[in-house]
């Protein structure tokens, strides 16, 4: 594998050298697999199977899952279109890898025990019921998918395989099989003093935004704020809460951005975290952290929710909020398309020769796949970067960093999510040539610098507005 | 020989059709009535109903999977499909069946059209099993019925067509007929127990999708008292 310095003795000739374009999609060499094995908090072991089908079946009872894997069991075609869409797939030329086989881990169990005709064909046919060793296999199947959702692009038959992946977890959760990295965090947001995934206590918060006011200060000569608890400002602000541990940069450039269009925004101290791992494995907590945030939204008579740069954040309080929120459920905006609008509108001033570097742009899954933010972004940076460039492909056809689902979180994963999962990224990064990759997701920047480094390649990973930060004219 | 062969004409083939025929009814029903249902218990009801309208026919559009992973399969798998709609419904022998038992007919394919959609259903049905066979990925995946569905089709037209070209039939005509009889009769009564359902499924594959996501509030409480874990931590 080349080492980081190997790469960067290149000479500029070399680097500039337009790169040969990577089949946008096709089978990678094959690795060696890597088994995904991550640490969980102690859990009875006994009769996982019996446990797995009580979990299954209230949630079954509960929800509207019944009918949709009615639907999902019947219609599987089987042709294996969805193989070469999946990036671990593409990796690994694995069978358990592909997604309508990993799928059918968990169809053929709601066939078998759910369904009249699968207990039938099991009588007439002394099929044996679920076993333990299947639900082991499920719990390691379900957190090698990254739930990125390409596969769906290419189903004849419309299938959601990440739907199933995430109830896959769900019920696996509700035995207590789940990454401790995420269930960690998730018992901290919700149980525990601080209430957010990085227990971040208010006190520390403040001494942050503190701190980047006066870098702020510093840099432009302006009394640039983030303001806190504003009662009736029009948007309260969820960045994923690492952004006030790791991303400087990123929360700076949003400040300097409200501080130019003069827009009404502020952080609550009541909640402040817009990280929902239920997103990734349970509904039970997506609901409850979706409820803190419109809990705050309402505390501070506010109109509206704006997240911060993350995919899975965006995407399930976009998704979620009207879901959970009933009628008054609040308006849900990205701060991308804030700023995009924004410039739109003329109210931002850029600098164009603020950045010469060459520039990509990752697309976040969880906000490309369904079409939302693709071109915002990229107008945005078409609009002060002179040399942009698209990975291939991109948009609703992006590839998944790998660590996508909330595997970036397991660090012990982390061979797999780089060697494997993220195989094809660092493909594509490496066939761009670019000096900088945007990725306006907390996940996928993590994601993203552990590729660059285990790959060697001579990249920076920044937020969009780690960029904007460095060109806006205030 | 020839009671059997009856049998499988007359009661056999209106017990197998009624099955068919009232499998598909149930399923569109119960495909109806679950994206009613779903919906009407999904937290956020706001659902573009004209876009997911729009997005089955993209879906449906054939030409779509003309390139990309698999594109050979893709094109193999829709003329298959044409031969194997149209030549059941509007080959002329079957329409005089039709018209015998229910008193009317209609408009038949020339037999030169029917001849060459029958022997093109016949070359991709050997071709998709060759294709499931030969990939890696299918193989992984298929289960027997998508063998033995498959083999059914081919054995049903393949059949048809030496039936309607006795000169080229190596076998007796009351085997061929035999078979060819029964084989349409099990494939009318697998119908709604095997993927050929998703004949009637396909076009509501999108409303399924949409309203996959459309979660409903309160499922994780009703969830944790179910299970008995109320009051528990995390």
């Amino acid at each position: 594998m080349a080492t980081r310095n190997d790469a960067s003795k290149k000479t500029d000739e070399e680097k500039a050298k337009p790169k040969k374009p990577l089949k946008p999609e096709g089978m990678l060499e094959q690795v060696p697999d890597i088994p995904v094995r991550y640490y969980q908090e102690p859990a009875p072991q006994q009769e996982k199977a019996r446990r797995f089908l009580e979990a299954f079946a209230a949630i079954l009872r509960h929800s509207n899952y019944g009918f949709i894997l009615d639907h999902f069991s019947r219609m599987t075609a089987r042709c294996g279109r969805c193989a070469v869409a999946c990036p671990v797939y593409q990796a690994t030329h694995l069978a358990r890898d592909l997604p309508c086989r990993r799928s059918e881990l968990l169809l053929r169990v709601y066939r078998r025990h759910f369904t009249p005709e699968g207990r039938a064909r099991a009588r007439l046919f002394n099929e044996p019921p679920l076993q333990d060793a299947e639900v082991d296999e499920m719990a390691e199947a379900f957190y090698r998918c990254t739930a990125c959702r390409r596969c769906n692009l290419r189903c004849p038959m419309g299938i959601d395989h990440a739907l199933i992946t995430h109830l896959g977890r769900y019920i696996l959760s509700e035995i207590g099989i789940v990454p401790k990295a995420l269930h960690v965090a998730v018992r901290e947001q919700l149980q525990g003093k601080t209430g957010n995934t990085s227990a971040i206590p208010v006190p520390a918060l403040l001494d942050t935004l503190s701190f980047l006011e006066d870098e702020l200060k510093e840099r432009f000569g302006k009394e640039i704020k983030f303001p806190v608890d504003v009662e009736g400002a029009d948007m309260v602000f969820f960045p994923a809460v690492s952004d006030y541990l790791l991303e400087p940069d990123t929360l700076m450039g949003q400040a300097a951005v409200f501080f130019a269009t003069g827009d009404s925004w502020t952080i609550g101290t009541g909640y402040f975290d817009g990280i929902n791992y239920g997103l990734f494995y349970s509904d039970r907590y997506l609901e409850e952290i979706i409820m803190k945030e419109i809990n705050e939204v309402r505390r501070l008579k506010a109109r509206r929710i704006l997240i911060g740069e993350c995919g899975h954040a965006a995407r399930s309080a976009k998704f979620f909020v009207p879901t959970y929120g009933g009628e008054s459920a609040p308006p849900v905006i990205s701060i991308l398309e804030y700023t995009a609008q924004a410039i739109k509108d003329g109210r931002i001033r850029l600098n164009r020769d603020a950045i010469k570097e060459r520039v990509t742009y990752h697309d976040p899954c969880n906000i490309a796949r369904s079409g939302w933010i693709i071109d915002q972004p990229r107008f945005i940076l078409r609009s002060f970067i002179r040399d942009y460039v698209d990975m291939t492909p991109h948009g609703r056809e992006n590839y998944c960093c790998g660590g996508g689902g909330g595997t970036v979180s397991v660090d012990e994963i982390r061979k797999f999510r780089t060697g494997i999962g993220g195989r094809r990224k660092a493909e594509q990064l490496r066939a761009t040539g670019a000096h900088y990759v945007v990725a306006p997701c907390a996940n996928c920047k993590k994601q993203l610098r552990e590729i660059v480094e285990d790959h060697g390649l001579d990249m920076e990973v920044v937020g969009l507005h780690d960029l904007i930060l460095k060109a806006i004219v205030l | 020989m020839d009671a059997i062969i009856e049998f499988g004409r007359g009661a056999f083939f209106r017990f197998a059709i009624a099955v068919a025929l009232l499998g598909l009814v149930r399923q569109m029903a119960l495909t109806v009535i679950g994206v009613v249902r779903a919906h009407a218990r999904a937290g956020d009801r706001r659902v573009d109903w004209w876009g997911v309208v729009a997005q089955t026919f993209v879906r449906l559009n054939p030409l779509r999977y003309f390139h990309g992973p698999r594109w050979v399969y893709s094109i193999l798998s829709q003329i298959f499909h044409v031969g194997l709609i149209l030549v059941p419904i509007f080959y002329a022998g079957h329409i005089r069946l039709w018209e015998r038992g229910l008193g009317f007919g209609w408009f038949s394919l020339p037999a030169w059209l029917a001849d060459g959609l029958t022997l093109l259903t016949i070359a991709t049905a050997v071709g998709l099993l060759v294709a499931r066979a030969a990939s890696q990925q299918s193989r992984a995946v298929s289960r027997m019925e998508d063998w033995a569905v498959m083999v059914l089709i081919l054995v049903e037209f393949a059949t048809g067509y030496l039936l309607g070209h006795p000169h080229q039939n190596p076998f007796s005509l009351d085997v061929t007929m035999l078979v060819h009889v029964y084989c349409g009769d099990v494939l009318l009564i697998l119908t709604p127990f095997s993927k050929i359902v998703h004949c009637i499924m396909l076009p509501f594959s999108q409303f399924v999708c949409e309203l996959g996501w459309r979660l409903v509030p309160g499922v994780g409480r009703e969830v944790v008292k179910t299970l008995g874990k109320e009051g528990k931590p995390i």
